[in-house]
């Protein structure tokens, strides 16, 4: 907090001395925490020590006449050595036509991102993330599984957002994951702004255990062709986020490097099934994807990007949306919400209702794929064959299709799961062994 | 260098280490960061960035450890995350923590590397900089109204300084740098991106003339790609003859062999065995190898071991046979190898462990070529192959070109790649849309039959491992030939 008010009061000398600097804001974020790793079935080894970190970073951006900007990462020495960064900041300012100025926001939502029992844990070194890693160490071990990794990471932060209009936020939060994994095949994790209750640790725990088991159990088949696939949650978010998202973003529409054009997003075009909506909402208490406002001053919210599959808006930032004559939106950060209008069945229904698919709970390569065309070519690595609507065991297959063609698809299914916020997905997909 | 102005950090670490008899590693790390990021013609961004902060590991003298890590350095902080880490490594041997006291092995190291850069920041004003890189972002965006360009110019120039108990103080730079395009080609009906780059470790990627008319030839093979691919059909999946170029051979290095011969998961590996690494099994024809080091000036040169120890360069695979790990200190003896300096860390928040820095595939007695690598094309490779009677006029080969990254499971042996386009070679070559390319580990290296053209070792990527980040290198010959193999797939439809 002192940093940024000694900052604050730094940028407004300057300004107040030099007038071609019209215009700043920055964001700065202070965090300290703690994380402990499991590798190998063993607590705080050489690659997964406790360890105790703290940092102060964030963002600046300083606006200049003659539509000129400089944008910077932020450190602890910015007060200590202003003159020498406002040097560099001069130096490196930019001209930009379609830059944006300060928002002006009307009001930011309140929003508890803040957990006591975390700051507690992390302010008297507790000893919670060791036993949570214990805990599960045990319970995995009393499973037969062979191989256990897992890690714990807890932060309490302070984010300090300010402009020279005289806009200030200043929020706290508490970061908290941890993960377990089964024999390098399956792991399971909690990502949120509180310290996790028991419940929700032993849904991740249990959840690791039985999945890696099923996976120990490989059975010979030889795919290839059509069938369906069945991606778990996790697997659907992360092609939602690598095909879907990824070209919803306003500076990929604007400059034709998206999917899709801004014209998509004006005349609504249909680009998934009617059912289909995809949205964020930045504003539910504890939650990873929570923040009351962006970096820009834009408030958060709830914002429908997809509507009964029609595109409603990019993602918009301040430049973009000007440019897009739009209004900016919240940015999703850390989840997002896939949504059907239609009756969601279960996950055991989905499978059940199977003939001959493969449940996919990880994927290699996915980074590696050109998300403006929509196709992936993949190996799942860690699948489990369905035959009649039964489990049967493990296979590994190179999966091939069209990801977003598939949710135009009407044979196309989804199915929710306890504890997830969105479903897993199944569709026809090509295979080869 | 920045860093020596910490000598009163790293006096007193030393000071607080001997008074609670804890041995420590101290690393500290200076970077700065220059992006310059244009969007067709216009500058998206510019955008300067420092990190400047230690991280002291402390082991007790049973083995076990704790870490503490700031983005600032001062005395007051060292001594606090001096006793944070103490306080950690008390408590990982509370907990049944794993302990590991090979360090104490090591013997007093001391050492300078400083790189000097022929073309430093300044170098160039930054308007100057803008209307270089303006000038190539509009030479690949005029080629066609379908293309949109991305040009970015990455420069980072970072020091690290690494002191131990046992009196080590090394200091040494690495900077890198990067120019790289991301090219859009997009239809009515489909769109395509392609990537084209030259790495360096400083602004000569923009103001030597030679590798700007290298990386232009790469944009324009790059962009007539992504134009292609537009109205190119898929491939249907199966087991093929193969040439890839040197990208690909360094995602065969790095993703297939290079991650599974690194000792810190030598446990779960398929190269290891009862935990011990499997050296002397035959994984390749005699006439190949892999090699892994620092080069001075490539993209991921890194002369220092992030635990303050001299990076030797290995042969992974020496004429076919596994012949070393890539070994940390903690797994080398563990492993069975020899210990090679493998650490490295993403920054000092991080731990070390083992990786890669530049990787590439030797073949002996390599088919010469007379052209460029850039200035190749899929009709020249059928030519060349014909000529030397690797493949029949009638017998099916496809070429993979251009590198968009991988991924590797070390577990199973199971690994992937992804390239930007495949073509058929014949006379007249088709080309088919991109598609995965997947192996295991222990029978891709054996279908390697041949190799065409020189060395060329400058494909680069980021590598990540265990949430950590670094700058990967490497390559190969211009072109490697990998027969039919039923355990290596193209994926497709």
């Amino acid at each position: 907090m002192e940093l940024a008010m000694d900052l604050a009061d730094r940028l407004r000398d300057y300004a107040r001395t030099h007038p071609e600097l019209t215009g700043w804001r920055f964001d700065i974020h202070e965090t300290r925490g703690f994380e402990v790793g499991l590798k190998n079935n063993r607590i705080g080894g050489p690659y997964s020590a406790p360890g105790y970190k703290r940092s102060i970073s964030g963002e600046l951006y300083l606006i200049w006449a003659d539509q000129r900007f400089t944008s910077a990462k932020l450190d602890s020495k910015v007060v200590d050595d202003f003159q020498e960064y406002m040097d560099l900041w001069q130096a490196t300012a930019y001209c930009d036509p379609d830059g944006a100025g300060l928002f002006r926001p009307e009001r930011i939502p309140t929003i508890e991102l803040a957990d006591p029992r975390t700051q507690q844990i992390i302010e008297i070194q507790e000893q919670a993330p060791f036993q949570l890693l214990q805990q599960g160490l045990a319970y995995l071990n009393d499973q037969g599984i062979k191989k256990i990794d897992g890690k714990v990471r807890c932060y309490e932060g302070q984010r300090i957002l300010m402009n020279s209009e005289g806009f200030q936020l200043t929020y706290q939060q508490t970061p908290v994951d941890f993960f377990f994994e089964a024999n390098d095949c399956y792991g399971e994790a909690y990502a949120e702004k509180k310290w996790p209750d028991e419940a929700e640790i032993k849904r991740v725990i249990e959840n690791t255990g039985r999945i890696g088991k099923m996976l120990e159990n490989d059975v010979q088949r030889d795919l290839c062709g059509k069938m369906q696939l069945i991606f778990s949650p996790g697997i659907f978010e992360a092609f939602l986020g690598q095909f879907l998202l990824t070209n919803l973003y306003g500076s990929l529409v604007i400059n034709r490097q998206s999917r899709f054009s801004l014209d998509d997003f004006k005349n609504e075009r249909q680009i998934l099934r009617d059912d289909l909506s995809l949205s964020v909402n930045t504003l539910l208490p504890y939650r990873a994807m929570s923040y009351p406002c962006t970096s820009e001053g834009v408030p958060g919210g709830s914002q429908s990007f997809i509507e009964a599959g029609k595109l409603k808006t990019p993602i918009l930032g301040l430049k973009y949306a000007k440019k897009a004559d739009m209004s900016p939106t919240p940015v999703p950060s850390g989840g997002f919400f896939f949504k059907t209008g239609r009756t969601l069945g279960t996950w055991e229904e989905l499978i059940k209702q199977t003939e001959h698919g493969m449940i996919i709970y990880s994927v290699l390569g996915l980074h590696t794929q050109d998300a403006s065309s929509g196709h992936f070519s993949l190996t799942a690595d860690q699948c489990l064959l369905v035959e009649q609507g039964e489990i049967v065991g493990k296979v590994k297959a190179v999966i091939n299709g069209d990801f977003l063609g598939a949710l135009l698809q009407e044979d196309s299914r989804l199915g929710s799961v306890v504890g997830e916020d969105n479903p897993g997905f199944a569709f026809w997909a090509t295979v080869a062994g | 260098m920045r860093v020596d102005r910490y000598q009163h950090i790293i006096d007193l670490v030393k000071k607080l280490g001997a008074a609670k008899e804890l041995y420590f590693v101290l690393r500290i790390q200076s970077r700065k960061d220059l992006t310059v990021h244009i969007n067709n013609g216009k500058t998206e961004e510019t955008s300067s960035g420092n990190l400047e902060g230690m991280g002291i590991q402390i082991f007790t003298p049973q083995g076990f450890m704790g870490f503490a890590a700031a983005d600032q350095i001062t005395v007051q902080l060292a001594e606090d995350l001096f006793a944070k880490a103490a306080f950690l490594a008390e408590q990982s041997q509370r907990f049944q923590g794993e302990s590991n006291q090979e360090i104490f092995k090591l013997k007093k190291f001391n050492t300078r590397r400083e790189i000097q850069l022929a073309n430093p920041y300044g170098t160039l004003s930054l308007q100057e900089i803008e209307t270089k890189l303006k000038e190539i972002n509009n030479q690949l965006t005029i080629m066609d109204s379908c293309f949109s360009v991305r040009t970015l110019l990455r420069l980072t120039d970072e020091e690290w300084r690494i002191a131990r108990a046992d009196g080590t103080d090394v200091i040494f730079n690495t900077p890198r740098s990067m120019l790289y395009h991301s090219i859009t080609a997009k239809s009515s009906l489909d769109t395509a991106t392609t990537f084209a780059n030259i790495p360096g470790s400083d602004l000569g990627v923009l103001t030597q003339q030679a590798n700007i008319t290298k990386l232009q030839e790469r944009a324009k093979k790059a962009a007539n790609l992504a134009l292609d691919l537009l109205t190119a059909p898929k491939l249907p999946s199966g087991h093929y003859k193969l040439v890839i170029d040197y990208a690909l051979a360094k995602g065969l290095a790095h993703e297939a062999f290079g991650h599974a011969a690194e000792t810190d998961a030598i446990e779960s590996s398929i190269l290891g065995e009862n935990g011990r690494f499997k050296t002397g099994m035959m994984v390749a024809n005699t006439g190949l190898s892999i090699i892994d080091g620092p080069l001075e000036g490539d993209y991921a040169y890194q002369p220092i071991s992030a635990v303050g120890e001299e990076r030797k360069t290995v042969r992974i695979v020496d004429h076919g046979r596994l012949n070393a790990g890539l070994s940390d200190i903690f797994s080398a003896a563990r492993a069975g190898v020899p210990y090679t300096g493998a650490e490295r860390v993403e920054n000092f928040f991080h731990l070390p462990i083992a990786r890669m820095s530049n990787i590439r595939i030797e073949m002996e007695d390599p088919l010469t070529i007379d052209q460029e690598f850039e200035s190749i094309t899929p009709r020249d490779i059928y030519r060349v192959l014909i000529q030397n009677r690797l493949i029949q006029p009638d017998e099916p080969v496809l070429y993979l070109a251009g590198f968009q990254g991988g991924q590797v499971n070390p577990a199973f042996g199971d690994f992937v790649f992804h390239c930007s386009g495949i073509y058929q070679l014949a006379p007249e070559p088709v080309l088919y849309k991109p598609a995965i390319f997947s192996g295991k580990i222990l029978s891709v290296l054996q279908s390697v039959s041949s190799a065409i053209g020189p060395l060329q070792i400058d494909a680069i990527g980021t590598c990540g491992k265990m949430g950590q980040g670094v700058p990967s290198c490497g390559g190969s010959h211009y072109f490697l030939i990998i027969e039919q193999n039923p355990e290596v797939t193209i994926g497709g439809e």
